[in-house]
């Protein structure tokens, strides 16, 4: 519910255009990465921390939740407006604002998209680390906000690693600088704590990012297996054995053919899975290490080991690793991905069992995940014009984050909680552990202000939002007075 | 409550955790005070009974490791129970094959360095005096060593935290995988948050492969510019040492005592510790060499592995060890501003009319002063002094070690900012009563 009150001052204060209220333009807003549906009051484009505070006082004032989004990529649910109100979208605070060379820090706002931050200091050999596959269209305020990873955070760490300093807006509007912005601060890490708290918290308003220099040398390999098994068992041997490669991947054979014939990346279709592995460092280092980690993939039963030898070949590599979940669509018209993570000895059970899942629910599953991190990334092909599909998809995931539970494993690597994965917290957590956490909040005074019924199990309160379904929050009888 | 009191209380209800003979209180006096008893629980659950116990009489907290950075933080507001987690010192789940390592708080980082060591794995945790120090009591004082350059701090290689909390009891976040985002990251406020918040009982890290070549070179300049020129080009470039120390005044002569190299008076040192496959240490260690000779060094030197190894054992146990300093400072400033933070806190010296031994990280921009002697009656206005310098350079000065009594008045963290109404927040959800370590922390926490 929102009334004509409330969007008069959403409008006063952010003017008329970066204020949405009509349901053909709100349709834009009802969704994000994943298959659940939730629809805004109203969204706003607010374009300073000033405004981001007025925005958030102005729903406290009138007990409006406030939803922040990012570029809407996400993959738990978590920008979707699923108790209505206000979705505050960041894109238009996109600006590098400072760029401190000597100490490798940048600070930006966090509508700035993940990859336009590597691209501004590419000049000066730098690049901002952590690289989700959508980084293309992803904001690193989103990233803050789910903590997110990528491929090459295997050696780099994810978001949290790389994150500095925060200038939040906190519930009550009022706006704090936290974390020491490149110099060790004592205190409470409150940067830490907001990080990954999926909106829940605060509202980051400024992002204060480290820098890294480029590597000397890059190799990039890629090792062709006729198992899933023989890939997955090397995974674990690398690991084992005391390599830490900057990235390690596995595609299987479904990603393959829908991968390969659109993007011609160099995945031969025959194989079942290829390990995309890549190491940098100095020249004197990347060479043995490349060496050494084909020898050990031949040893584990790689028909064949390619080593990208320009840079174009790299980068088709990665394209076609980074681009698979696109490319689904040319296989099925929907995917349901999950990000389960487990023991990096218990991949090749796991992975094994996500298939056994899939097939008995009538699903092709297609995996393509970080599996040096254990970091798992089944995604289940389905038509949701099927009836019942949707739901199946739905339990069939269930079970693959039981499975990741039960292998002592985490229910997300990298894309949240969210909506979806909500109420299945009490597989991994006890009550207290939920307890200690919800305090977190109560400290915070952030709920049920901000992103209200995420990331943490429904209580009283939230409301249920149904699959797929259109539900319109209406809008007050005033308002149209 | 009288330490009869409280004893009689403890026999009453928690019959099974063993409280420590009066004449062992003096090994948890903070800051001059002595707790009124001591207890040595043999589980995470008697922790977090003795807390809910705690909480019903009201009695402060103070949980303690391997006693080695007890000075650090304000002297305590009151303190009741000392509870040492020296017995909780089992490895819980150490699986090589994953490269992660499950353990009890009070496991020393000595004890966990030699069991990864026979799995040629390490956790790059160099904290100070690791026979001694605990895993619980490192992480409570986010204690860090040179090689948090390459391998970050304790918030970098944690993945898993269990802790005793006052209200909740015992309460975990994380797990037990390398990347995870289920649930707030809450080890993220016990680290560095000085047992404020609850007593960490049970921790899980990632692990590090051990480097197959581990080599040392330094190199003396004659000025302290020339000398944080070289090590912000080395920072800057691709040769990425895993530690790089930049040591001066009265420490240099002393920590490369029998190492062959011998500093003249006033030379800045530079010290850089190299990890990795033999080709590419040796690599680093040619071109530093040259680096630094090209930026006017007047020796590079390079140490054996041995020498090498000790000399980063007694960096990063400067200030701490058998001869402890009386006074020790730390500067924390923009990587950029090391020098400057050196020069800030000459006005502590001339004060005291003695050098100390300096240590700085200038790739984290941390400072470390240590002095032997602060017998000095105007030496609570020289550090307010070289705080507002710091400060001035937007950082912050905080007092890890003063002689008891002497610095009354003065904040031992000089933190400023809005965020401490966040943290006071934070503190009193968590911890409604004041029970932990009250008064010890940032802003009167």
């Amino acid at each position: 519910m929102i009334s004509r009150r409330t969007v008069n001052d959403l409008q006063h204060l952010l003017g008329k255009a970066n204020v949405i209220t009509e349901p053909d333009d709100l349709i834009a807003f009802e969704y994000d990465g994943t298959i659940d549906r939730g629809w805004p009051s109203a969204v706003v484009f607010p374009s300073s921390a000033e405004q981001v505070a007025g925005v958030v006082q102005i729903a406290a004032r009138d007990g409006v939740p406030i939803v922040p989004r990012g570029a809407g990529t996400g993959l738990s649910g978590g920008a979707l407006a699923t108790e209505g109100g206000i979705v505050l979208v960041m894109t238009r605070m996109k600006r590098i604002l400072e760029l401190d060379l000597d100490n490798r820090i940048a600070v930006v706002e966090p509508g700035l998209v993940n990859l336009e931050l590597s691209k501004a200091v590419a000049k000066h050999g730098l690049y901002y680390a952590p690289d989700p596959s959508s980084q293309k269209a992803c904001t690193i305020g989103g990233n803050v906000a789910e903590n997110s990873g990528g491929p090459h955070c295997l050696l780099y760490g994810v978001t949290t690693n790389h994150v500095l300093g925060l200038e939040l807006v906190l519930a009550d509007g009022e706006i704090v600088r936290v974390g020491g912005w490149g110099r060790e601060r004592a205190g409470y890490d409150l940067t830490g704590a907001v990080i990954g708290s999926e909106g829940t918290l605060a509202i980051a308003t400024k992002i204060c990012v480290r820098l890294l220099r480029e590597q000397e040398a890059v190799r990039t390999l890629l090792a062709i297996f006729d198992s899933v098994n023989a890939a997955s068992s090397t995974v674990s041997a690398v690991i084992r054995r005391g390599y830490v490669p900057a990235a390690l991947e596995m595609i299987d054979r479904v990603c393959i053919k829908a991968v390969e014939p659109v993007l011609h990346c160099g995945f031969p279709l025959d194989a079942e899975a290829v390990l995309l592995i890549e190491v940098d460092g100095l020249n004197e280092f990347v060479d043995s290490a490349a060496e050494e980690i084909t020898n050990l993939c031949n040893e584990f039963g790689a028909r064949e080991v390619r080593q990208a030898t320009t840079k174009a070949e790299r980068e088709k590599l990665w394209a076609g690793r980074k681009g698979a979940f696109g490319a689904f669509g040319s296989l099925y018209p929907n995917y349901y991905i999950l990000d389960g993570v487990v023991p990096r000895t218990q991949l090749m059970r796991v992975v094994d069992e996500v298939y056994a899942i899939g097939e008995r629910y009538g699903f092709t599953v297609a995996n393509v995940f970080h599996a040096g991190d254990g970091n798992l990334h089944p995604n289940i092909l389905f038509d949701e014009r099927v009836p019942g599909a949707t739901e199946k998809v739905l339990q069939a995931g269930g079970e693959i984050l039981r499975l990741c539970a039960a292998a002592g494993g985490s229910l997300s690597g990298e894309h949240g909680i969210g909506l979806e994965k909500r109420e299945y917290m009490p597989l991994t957590f006890s009550e207290a552990d939920l307890a200690a956490m919800a305090t977190l909040k109560a400290a915070f005074r952030s709920e049920p202000r901000l992103n209200p019924c995420k990331a943490f199990p429904a209580h009283a309160g939230c409301g249920e939002v149904g699959l797929g379904s259109h539900k319109a929050q209406p809008l007050a009888a005033d308002y149209y007075v | 409550m009288t330490a009869i009191a409280i004893a009689d209380r403890l026999h009453a209800v928690l019959p099974d955790v063993e409280m420590l003979a009066s004449a062992d209180l003096g090994r948890f006096a903070v800051a001059g005070a002595l707790p009124q008893a001591a207890v040595r629980p043999r589980s995470a659950e008697q922790v977090a009974a003795l807390l809910r116990l705690g909480g019903e009489h009201g009695w402060a907290v103070a949980p303690v490791g391997g006693g080695t950075m007890l000075e650090l933080g304000n002297p305590p507001a009151r303190l009741d129970l000392a509870i040492d987690l020296s017995a909780l010192d089992a490895v819980v789940d150490y699986q090589p094959d994953d490269l992660t390592l499950t353990v009890q708080a009070g496991i020393t980082l000595a004890r966990i360095g030699r069991l990864l060591a026979e799995h040629g794995q390490m956790l790059p945790l160099d904290v100070p005096l690791p026979e001694r120090a605990t895993i619980g009591g490192a992480l409570a004082c986010d204690t860090a060593g040179p090689l948090a350059l390459r391998f970050g701090t304790a918030r970098d290689l944690v993945i898993g935290m269990q802790a005793a909390l006052p209200v909740h009891g015992l309460a975990r976040s994380g797990g037990k995988v390398v990347k995870n985002v289920a649930g707030y990251d809450l080890a993220k406020l016990h680290i560095g948050g000085l047992g404020t918040l609850g007593v960490i009982t049970e921790v899980t890290f990632k692990l590090w492969p051990a480097p197959a070549a581990d080599e040392t070179i330094v190199a003396l300049f004659a000025t302290l510019d020339a000398a944080h020129a070289a090590a912000q080009q080395i920072l800057a470039g691709q040769l990425f040492p895993a530690a790089l120390e930049l040591i001066g005044g009265e420490a240099t002569a002393e920590l490369l005592a029998g190492s062959g190299v011998e500093p003249a008076s006033g030379e800045w040192l530079l010290a850089a510790r190299l990890l990795g496959t033999p080709a590419a240490v040796e690599r680093q260690q040619r071109d530093l060499a040259g680096l630094c000779r090209r930026g006017a060094a007047a020796r590079v030197v390079g140490l054996d592995h041995e020498r090498g190894v000790r000399l980063f054992a007694e960096l990063r146990d400067l200030g701490r060890g058998d001869a402890p300093a009386a006074l020790i400072l730390r500067a924390a400033v923009l990587p950029s501003q090391t020098a400057q933070a050196i020069t800030a806190l000459q006005v502590v010296d001339d004060r005291l009319g003695a050098a100390p031994a300096l240590l700085a990280r200038p790739g984290r921009g941390r400072v470390i002063a240590c002095w032997r002697d602060a017998d000095h009656a105007d030496i609570v206005e020289a550090v307010q002094t070289a705080r507002r310098a710091i400060a001035g350079l937007g950082g912050q000065l905080i007092v890890e070690r003063a002689p008891a009594g002497a610095l009354r008045g003065l904040d031992a963290w000089g933190l400023e900012g809005a965020d401490l109404a966040l943290m006071r927040r934070l503190k009193q959800a968590y911890d409604p009563q004041n029970l932990l370590n009250p008064g010890r922390y940032v802003g009167g926490i």
